[in-house]
Protein backbone atom coordinates (compact mmCIF):
# COMPACT_ATOMS: atom_id res chain seq x y z
CA UNK A 1 0.00 0.00 0.00
CA UNK A 2 2.79 2.31 0.97
CA UNK A 3 4.57 1.67 -2.14
CA UNK A 4 1.25 2.44 -4.40
CA UNK A 5 0.95 5.74 -2.79
CA UNK A 6 4.45 6.32 -3.31
CA UNK A 7 4.33 5.07 -7.11
CA UNK A 8 1.24 7.90 -7.22
CA UNK A 9 2.72 10.48 -5.69
CA UNK A 10 6.26 10.03 -7.96
CA UNK A 11 3.19 10.27 -10.94
CA UNK A 12 1.82 13.08 -10.26
CA UNK A 13 5.14 14.95 -9.32
CA UNK A 14 6.28 13.72 -12.72
CA UNK A 15 3.03 14.44 -14.63
CA UNK A 16 3.14 18.23 -12.72
CA UNK A 17 6.92 18.96 -13.91
CA UNK A 18 6.18 17.99 -17.14
CA UNK A 19 3.28 20.44 -17.46
CA UNK A 20 5.98 22.84 -18.94
CA UNK A 21 8.64 22.23 -20.97
CA UNK A 22 11.40 24.58 -19.92
CA UNK A 23 11.56 27.70 -22.12
CA UNK A 24 13.85 29.07 -24.49
CA UNK A 25 14.46 32.77 -24.82
CA UNK A 26 11.49 33.73 -27.57
CA UNK A 27 12.56 34.74 -30.84
CA UNK A 28 13.01 37.98 -31.03
CA UNK A 29 10.67 38.29 -34.28
CA UNK A 30 8.15 36.09 -32.18
CA UNK A 31 6.49 39.62 -31.48
CA UNK A 32 2.73 38.37 -31.62
CA UNK A 33 3.00 34.95 -30.14
CA UNK A 34 0.99 34.07 -27.34
CA UNK A 35 2.47 33.95 -24.26
CA UNK A 36 2.35 30.51 -22.52
CA UNK A 37 1.61 31.23 -18.84
CA UNK A 38 3.14 28.34 -16.07
CA UNK A 39 0.07 26.27 -15.43
CA UNK A 40 -1.65 27.34 -12.56
CA UNK A 41 -3.93 24.64 -11.18
CA UNK A 42 -4.03 26.04 -7.58
CA UNK A 43 -4.67 29.38 -8.33
CA UNK A 44 -7.32 30.24 -5.89
CA UNK A 45 -5.52 28.96 -3.08
CA UNK A 46 -2.05 30.97 -4.64
CA UNK A 47 -3.99 34.53 -4.74
CA UNK A 48 -4.85 33.84 -1.29
CA UNK A 49 -1.56 32.70 -0.67
CA UNK A 50 -0.10 35.88 -2.75
CA UNK A 51 -2.61 38.30 -0.61
CA UNK A 52 -1.36 36.62 2.68
CA UNK A 53 2.49 37.88 1.75
CA UNK A 54 0.92 40.90 0.44
CA UNK A 55 -0.25 41.68 4.06
CA UNK A 56 2.71 40.44 5.94
CA UNK A 57 4.93 41.97 3.65
CA UNK A 58 3.15 45.44 3.55
CA UNK A 59 1.44 45.73 7.23
CA UNK A 60 3.59 43.61 9.19
CA UNK A 61 7.15 43.65 7.59
CA UNK A 62 7.09 47.20 6.16
CA UNK A 63 7.23 48.94 9.71
CA UNK A 64 9.99 46.34 11.29
CA UNK A 65 11.45 47.13 8.12
CA UNK A 66 11.48 50.80 8.67
CA UNK A 67 13.41 50.42 12.07
CA UNK A 68 15.57 47.96 10.54
CA UNK A 69 17.08 50.46 7.60
CA UNK A 70 16.99 53.15 9.77
CA UNK A 71 19.71 51.03 12.01
CA UNK A 72 21.16 49.30 9.53
CA UNK A 73 22.42 51.52 6.27
CA UNK A 74 22.71 50.63 3.01
CA UNK A 75 26.17 49.35 2.90
CA UNK A 76 25.99 47.47 6.42
CA UNK A 77 22.69 45.98 4.73
CA UNK A 78 24.42 45.16 1.41
CA UNK A 79 27.08 43.53 3.84
CA UNK A 80 24.92 40.71 5.18
CA UNK A 81 23.77 40.35 1.61
CA UNK A 82 27.41 39.69 0.95
CA UNK A 83 28.12 37.35 3.84
CA UNK A 84 24.86 35.01 3.25
CA UNK A 85 26.02 34.77 -0.84
CA UNK A 86 29.21 33.92 0.10
CA UNK A 87 27.96 31.09 2.91
CA UNK A 88 25.36 29.74 0.43
CA UNK A 89 28.87 29.20 -1.96
CA UNK A 90 28.70 25.26 -1.64
CA UNK A 91 25.08 24.66 -2.96
CA UNK A 92 25.95 27.16 -6.06
CA UNK A 93 29.34 25.01 -7.03
CA UNK A 94 27.40 21.40 -6.06
CA UNK A 95 24.90 22.75 -8.48
CA UNK A 96 27.62 24.09 -11.19
CA UNK A 97 28.94 20.65 -10.99
CA UNK A 98 25.91 18.71 -11.48
CA UNK A 99 25.67 20.46 -14.75
CA UNK A 100 29.01 20.47 -15.53
CA UNK A 101 29.59 23.70 -15.76
CA UNK A 102 33.19 23.58 -14.78
CA UNK A 103 34.34 27.48 -15.31
CA UNK A 104 31.26 28.47 -12.67
CA UNK A 105 32.46 26.11 -10.33
CA UNK A 106 36.20 27.27 -10.16
CA UNK A 107 35.06 30.80 -10.30
CA UNK A 108 32.98 30.41 -7.68
CA UNK A 109 35.56 28.71 -5.50
CA UNK A 110 37.74 31.44 -6.13
CA UNK A 111 35.80 34.01 -5.24
CA UNK A 112 34.45 32.46 -2.21
CA UNK A 113 38.62 32.22 -1.06
CA UNK A 114 39.32 35.53 -2.19
CA UNK A 115 35.97 37.23 -0.28
CA UNK A 116 36.44 35.14 2.70
CA UNK A 117 40.12 35.81 3.18
CA UNK A 118 40.46 39.61 2.04
CA UNK A 119 36.30 40.54 2.93
CA UNK A 120 36.45 39.97 6.39
CA UNK A 121 34.40 36.45 6.17
CA UNK A 122 32.41 37.32 2.98
CA UNK A 123 30.77 40.48 4.45
CA UNK A 124 32.51 42.96 1.58
CA UNK A 125 32.86 41.31 -1.64
CA UNK A 126 36.11 41.95 -2.93
CA UNK A 127 35.74 40.04 -6.63
CA UNK A 128 32.40 42.50 -7.18
CA UNK A 129 33.95 44.47 -10.45
CA UNK A 130 35.70 41.20 -11.70
CA UNK A 131 32.75 40.03 -13.84
CA UNK A 132 34.23 36.27 -14.64
CA UNK A 133 34.26 35.77 -10.67
CA UNK A 134 30.41 36.74 -10.38
CA UNK A 135 28.46 33.75 -12.39
CA UNK A 136 25.02 33.72 -12.26
CA UNK A 137 23.83 31.86 -9.50
CA UNK A 138 23.17 28.03 -9.92
CA UNK A 139 20.28 26.00 -7.84
CA UNK A 140 18.85 22.43 -7.83
CA UNK A 141 15.53 24.03 -9.66
CA UNK A 142 18.19 25.17 -12.16
CA UNK A 143 19.28 21.88 -12.14
CA UNK A 144 16.60 19.75 -12.24
CA UNK A 145 15.64 22.35 -15.55
CA UNK A 146 18.92 22.01 -17.46
CA UNK A 147 18.12 18.15 -17.51
CA UNK A 148 15.18 18.64 -19.31
CA UNK A 149 12.55 18.79 -16.46
CA UNK A 150 9.70 21.43 -17.16
CA UNK A 151 8.67 23.91 -13.82
CA UNK A 152 5.56 22.16 -13.13
CA UNK A 153 2.98 24.13 -11.34
CA UNK A 154 3.17 27.53 -10.02
CA UNK A 155 2.94 27.78 -6.25
CA UNK A 156 2.59 30.70 -3.62
CA UNK A 157 4.03 29.50 -0.45
CA UNK A 158 2.90 31.54 2.81
CA UNK A 159 6.15 33.76 4.16
CA UNK A 160 8.12 32.23 1.15
CA UNK A 161 6.86 33.24 -1.73
CA UNK A 162 6.32 32.33 -5.52
CA UNK A 163 7.72 29.15 -6.79
CA UNK A 164 7.02 26.45 -9.06
CA UNK A 165 6.87 22.23 -8.28
CA UNK A 166 10.23 22.15 -9.70
CA UNK A 167 11.98 24.72 -7.79
CA UNK A 168 9.97 23.67 -4.62
CA UNK A 169 11.67 20.26 -4.29
CA UNK A 170 15.26 22.35 -5.38
CA UNK A 171 14.89 24.39 -2.19
CA UNK A 172 14.68 21.35 -0.43
CA UNK A 173 17.51 19.45 -2.02
CA UNK A 174 19.75 23.14 -2.00
CA UNK A 175 19.08 23.10 1.64
CA UNK A 176 20.51 20.08 2.54
CA UNK A 177 24.05 21.25 0.63
CA UNK A 178 24.03 24.52 2.29
CA UNK A 179 26.36 25.05 5.07
CA UNK A 180 23.55 25.54 7.81
CA UNK A 181 22.48 21.92 7.57
CA UNK A 182 25.65 20.50 7.65
CA UNK A 183 28.17 23.07 9.80
CA UNK A 184 27.82 23.67 13.12
CA UNK A 185 27.50 25.67 15.02
CA UNK A 186 25.65 27.73 11.56
CA UNK A 187 23.21 24.28 11.97
CA UNK A 188 22.04 25.48 15.35
CA UNK A 189 21.21 28.79 13.99
CA UNK A 190 20.04 27.81 10.80
CA UNK A 191 16.39 29.06 11.88
CA UNK A 192 17.36 32.83 12.56
CA UNK A 193 19.77 33.30 9.91
CA UNK A 194 18.00 32.33 7.33
CA UNK A 195 14.93 34.73 8.06
CA UNK A 196 17.44 37.16 8.73
CA UNK A 197 18.46 36.75 5.21
CA UNK A 198 15.40 36.62 3.78
CA UNK A 199 14.49 39.90 5.66
CA UNK A 200 17.07 41.78 5.23
CA UNK A 201 17.09 40.75 1.30
CA UNK A 202 13.49 41.99 1.55
CA UNK A 203 14.17 45.02 3.31
CA UNK A 204 16.79 45.78 0.40
CA UNK A 205 13.96 45.70 -2.86
CA UNK A 206 10.85 46.32 -0.27
CA UNK A 207 10.15 49.61 -2.20
CA UNK A 208 10.80 48.03 -5.69
CA UNK A 209 7.94 45.44 -4.55
CA UNK A 210 6.09 48.29 -3.77
CA UNK A 211 6.02 50.05 -6.60
CA UNK A 212 5.93 46.88 -9.06
CA UNK A 213 2.50 45.96 -7.29
CA UNK A 214 1.37 49.72 -7.64
CA UNK A 215 2.16 49.86 -11.88
CA UNK A 216 0.32 46.53 -12.23
CA UNK A 217 -2.56 45.97 -13.57
CA UNK A 218 -3.56 42.83 -11.54
CA UNK A 219 -0.35 42.43 -9.84
CA UNK A 220 -0.97 38.10 -8.80
CA UNK A 221 -0.07 38.31 -13.09
CA UNK A 222 2.60 40.39 -12.79
CA UNK A 223 4.13 39.31 -10.06
CA UNK A 224 3.96 35.78 -11.67
CA UNK A 225 5.01 36.61 -14.86
CA UNK A 226 8.66 38.24 -13.05
CA UNK A 227 8.80 34.72 -11.53
CA UNK A 228 8.85 32.44 -14.25
CA UNK A 229 10.81 34.88 -16.21
CA UNK A 230 13.25 35.04 -13.53
CA UNK A 231 13.55 31.33 -13.52
CA UNK A 232 13.54 30.68 -17.30
CA UNK A 233 16.28 33.14 -17.75
CA UNK A 234 18.63 31.49 -14.73
CA UNK A 235 18.07 28.40 -16.25
CA UNK A 236 18.81 29.52 -19.60
CA UNK A 237 22.11 30.88 -18.41
CA UNK B 1 48.88 73.45 -49.66
CA UNK B 2 49.88 69.50 -50.95
CA UNK B 3 48.63 67.83 -47.40
CA UNK B 4 44.98 69.98 -47.76
CA UNK B 5 44.24 68.60 -50.87
CA UNK B 6 43.80 64.91 -49.64
CA UNK B 7 41.47 66.45 -47.23
CA UNK B 8 39.84 69.26 -49.25
CA UNK B 9 38.88 66.10 -51.87
CA UNK B 10 37.55 64.08 -48.84
CA UNK B 11 34.93 66.68 -47.30
CA UNK B 12 34.09 67.66 -51.07
CA UNK B 13 33.74 63.85 -51.39
CA UNK B 14 31.23 63.55 -48.52
CA UNK B 15 29.06 66.59 -49.38
CA UNK B 16 28.53 65.30 -52.47
CA UNK B 17 27.91 61.37 -51.55
CA UNK B 18 24.40 60.93 -50.43
CA UNK B 19 23.36 60.54 -47.20
CA UNK B 20 22.12 57.00 -47.48
CA UNK B 21 25.73 55.74 -48.47
CA UNK B 22 26.93 56.98 -44.71
CA UNK B 23 26.58 54.00 -42.60
CA UNK B 24 23.92 54.95 -40.13
CA UNK B 25 24.12 55.18 -36.18
CA UNK B 26 24.55 51.98 -34.52
CA UNK B 27 22.42 50.06 -32.09
CA UNK B 28 25.06 50.97 -29.22
CA UNK B 29 25.17 54.59 -30.44
CA UNK B 30 21.87 54.86 -30.82
CA UNK B 31 21.29 53.60 -26.94
CA UNK B 32 24.50 55.74 -25.63
CA UNK B 33 23.55 59.16 -27.18
CA UNK B 34 19.60 59.13 -25.61
CA UNK B 35 21.12 57.53 -22.27
CA UNK B 36 23.50 60.45 -22.80
CA UNK B 37 20.49 62.99 -22.83
CA UNK B 38 18.40 61.71 -20.56
CA UNK B 39 21.79 62.29 -18.27
CA UNK B 40 22.19 65.37 -18.94
CA UNK B 41 18.52 66.45 -18.43
CA UNK B 42 18.69 64.20 -14.64
CA UNK B 43 22.20 66.32 -14.10
CA UNK B 44 20.92 69.97 -15.65
CA UNK B 45 20.75 72.08 -12.59
CA UNK B 46 18.36 74.14 -14.14
CA UNK B 47 16.01 70.92 -14.10
CA UNK B 48 16.71 69.92 -10.55
CA UNK B 49 14.06 70.22 -7.90
CA UNK B 50 10.45 69.23 -7.12
CA UNK B 51 9.30 72.86 -8.23
CA UNK B 52 11.20 72.15 -12.21
CA UNK B 53 9.64 68.30 -12.01
CA UNK B 54 6.68 69.57 -14.83
CA UNK B 55 9.67 70.85 -16.85
CA UNK B 56 12.16 67.79 -16.38
CA UNK B 57 9.26 65.29 -17.14
CA UNK B 58 8.79 66.94 -20.63
CA UNK B 59 12.41 66.94 -21.70
CA UNK B 60 12.69 63.38 -21.04
CA UNK B 61 9.27 62.38 -22.19
CA UNK B 62 10.44 63.52 -25.75
CA UNK B 63 13.55 62.19 -25.49
CA UNK B 64 11.21 59.08 -24.97
CA UNK B 65 9.33 59.30 -28.01
CA UNK B 66 12.48 59.63 -29.84
CA UNK B 67 13.55 56.33 -28.16
CA UNK B 68 10.94 53.91 -28.52
CA UNK B 69 9.20 52.72 -31.29
CA UNK B 70 5.61 53.64 -30.14
CA UNK B 71 3.87 51.02 -32.35
CA UNK B 72 6.61 47.85 -31.71
CA UNK B 73 6.00 49.03 -28.39
CA UNK B 74 2.05 48.69 -28.55
CA UNK B 75 1.84 45.80 -30.76
CA UNK B 76 4.50 43.70 -28.47
CA UNK B 77 3.02 44.60 -25.42
CA UNK B 78 -0.39 42.98 -27.10
CA UNK B 79 0.76 40.18 -29.05
CA UNK B 80 -1.69 37.92 -30.94
CA UNK B 81 -4.44 40.21 -29.79
CA UNK B 82 -2.84 43.14 -31.60
CA UNK B 83 -5.08 41.85 -34.42
CA UNK B 84 -8.61 41.88 -32.05
CA UNK B 85 -8.53 46.05 -31.70
CA UNK B 86 -9.71 47.73 -34.58
CA UNK B 87 -7.23 50.39 -36.37
CA UNK B 88 -8.46 53.05 -34.21
CA UNK B 89 -7.90 51.08 -31.29
CA UNK B 90 -4.41 50.22 -32.37
CA UNK B 91 -3.56 54.06 -32.24
CA UNK B 92 -5.58 54.86 -28.89
CA UNK B 93 -4.26 51.93 -27.66
CA UNK B 94 -0.22 53.37 -28.64
CA UNK B 95 -0.76 56.47 -27.42
CA UNK B 96 -2.35 55.28 -24.01
CA UNK B 97 0.69 52.89 -23.55
CA UNK B 98 3.91 54.94 -24.06
CA UNK B 99 2.03 57.33 -22.09
CA UNK B 100 1.54 54.83 -19.20
CA UNK B 101 5.46 53.67 -19.75
CA UNK B 102 6.57 57.77 -19.05
CA UNK B 103 4.27 58.14 -16.35
CA UNK B 104 5.49 54.97 -14.61
CA UNK B 105 9.05 54.76 -15.91
CA UNK B 106 10.36 58.45 -15.86
CA UNK B 107 9.55 59.81 -12.42
CA UNK B 108 11.82 56.93 -10.93
CA UNK B 109 15.09 58.33 -12.99
CA UNK B 110 14.90 61.01 -10.36
CA UNK B 111 16.99 58.06 -7.94
CA UNK B 112 19.54 57.84 -10.47
CA UNK B 113 22.67 58.37 -8.72
CA UNK B 114 25.31 58.66 -11.91
CA UNK B 115 26.97 55.90 -10.23
CA UNK B 116 28.01 54.67 -13.76
CA UNK B 117 27.36 52.96 -17.15
CA UNK B 118 28.81 50.52 -18.91
CA UNK B 119 27.94 49.59 -22.64
CA UNK B 120 29.09 45.63 -22.60
CA UNK B 121 27.87 44.53 -26.15
CA UNK B 122 25.22 45.04 -29.15
CA UNK B 123 24.03 41.87 -30.54
CA UNK B 124 22.17 41.52 -34.33
CA UNK B 125 19.47 39.41 -34.52
CA UNK B 126 18.84 40.48 -38.13
CA UNK B 127 19.81 43.63 -39.85
CA UNK B 128 16.83 44.97 -38.67
CA UNK B 129 16.96 44.00 -35.03
CA UNK B 130 19.53 44.15 -32.63
CA UNK B 131 19.74 44.05 -28.81
CA UNK B 132 22.28 46.61 -26.37
CA UNK B 133 23.64 45.41 -23.45
CA UNK B 134 24.72 47.82 -20.38
CA UNK B 135 25.26 47.76 -16.99
CA UNK B 136 23.73 50.40 -14.55
CA UNK B 137 25.75 50.54 -11.20
CA UNK B 138 23.50 51.43 -8.48
CA UNK B 139 24.13 51.31 -4.37
CA UNK B 140 22.17 47.37 -4.31
CA UNK B 141 25.08 46.62 -7.08
CA UNK B 142 24.94 46.30 -10.66
CA UNK B 143 22.01 46.10 -13.14
CA UNK B 144 21.28 44.40 -16.25
CA UNK B 145 20.06 46.00 -18.64
CA UNK B 146 19.34 44.81 -22.18
CA UNK B 147 17.56 47.41 -24.70
CA UNK B 148 15.67 45.21 -27.63
CA UNK B 149 15.72 47.77 -31.05
CA UNK B 150 14.16 47.44 -34.49
CA UNK B 151 15.15 49.21 -37.29
CA UNK B 152 12.71 51.75 -39.09
CA UNK B 153 12.51 54.04 -41.80
CA UNK B 154 14.12 57.02 -38.77
CA UNK B 155 16.57 54.41 -37.45
CA UNK B 156 17.10 52.83 -34.62
CA UNK B 157 14.40 52.81 -32.12
CA UNK B 158 13.72 50.48 -29.09
CA UNK B 159 10.78 48.49 -28.60
CA UNK B 160 11.76 46.40 -25.09
CA UNK B 161 13.62 46.83 -22.17
CA UNK B 162 14.63 44.01 -19.74
CA UNK B 163 15.61 44.42 -15.96
CA UNK B 164 17.58 41.80 -14.56
CA UNK B 165 15.76 39.46 -17.24
CA UNK B 166 12.17 41.05 -16.86
CA UNK B 167 11.61 42.18 -19.95
CA UNK B 168 8.98 45.27 -19.53
CA UNK B 169 6.91 43.83 -22.45
CA UNK B 170 6.63 40.74 -21.47
CA UNK B 171 5.46 41.67 -18.07
CA UNK B 172 2.43 43.83 -19.53
CA UNK B 173 1.74 41.55 -22.40
CA UNK B 174 1.33 38.59 -20.06
CA UNK B 175 -1.51 41.18 -18.15
CA UNK B 176 -3.34 42.29 -20.61
CA UNK B 177 -3.96 38.74 -22.24
CA UNK B 178 -5.11 37.99 -19.00
CA UNK B 179 -7.63 40.78 -18.94
CA UNK B 180 -8.08 40.71 -22.77
CA UNK B 181 -9.08 36.67 -22.58
CA UNK B 182 -12.62 37.72 -20.27
CA UNK B 183 -13.07 41.18 -21.88
CA UNK B 184 -12.67 43.21 -25.29
CA UNK B 185 -10.72 45.77 -25.94
CA UNK B 186 -12.48 48.58 -25.02
CA UNK B 187 -12.54 47.51 -21.82
CA UNK B 188 -8.30 47.96 -21.95
CA UNK B 189 -8.50 50.68 -23.39
CA UNK B 190 -10.72 52.17 -20.61
CA UNK B 191 -8.31 51.09 -17.83
CA UNK B 192 -5.55 51.99 -19.46
CA UNK B 193 -6.88 55.31 -19.17
CA UNK B 194 -7.87 55.25 -15.56
CA UNK B 195 -4.38 54.57 -14.74
CA UNK B 196 -2.27 56.81 -17.13
CA UNK B 197 -5.06 59.47 -15.97
CA UNK B 198 -5.26 58.58 -12.29
CA UNK B 199 -1.43 58.73 -11.94
CA UNK B 200 -1.31 61.89 -13.99
CA UNK B 201 -2.71 63.30 -11.31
Amino acid sequence: MARLSKLIVMLLVTLMLGACAPKHAPAPDSALQEEQPIPDPLEPFNRAMFRFNDWFITDVFGPVRTVYVGVFPQDVRNGFGNFYRNLATPVRVANDILQLKVDKAVAEVVRVVLNTTFGTLGLFDVTRNIAWLNPSPEDFGQTLGHAGAGCGAYLVLPFLGPTSIRDAIGQVADSVAHPFFWAQPLADAALPMRIHDRANALSQYFDEYQQAKADAFDPYISFKDIYTQHRDALVRQ
Amino acid sequence: MRNRAPAALFVLAAWLMPACVWPETSPLAFVRENVGHVVAVLENPDLRGEERRSQRYAELSRITDAFFNATELARRALGQRWRMFSGAEQQEFTQLFLELIKQTYLGKLDAYNNNGITYDQEIFQSPTQAEVLLTVATDKGPLRVEIALIRDANGWRAFDVTVENISLVRNFRTQFQSILQSHPPQYLIRILKEKVHGSAQ
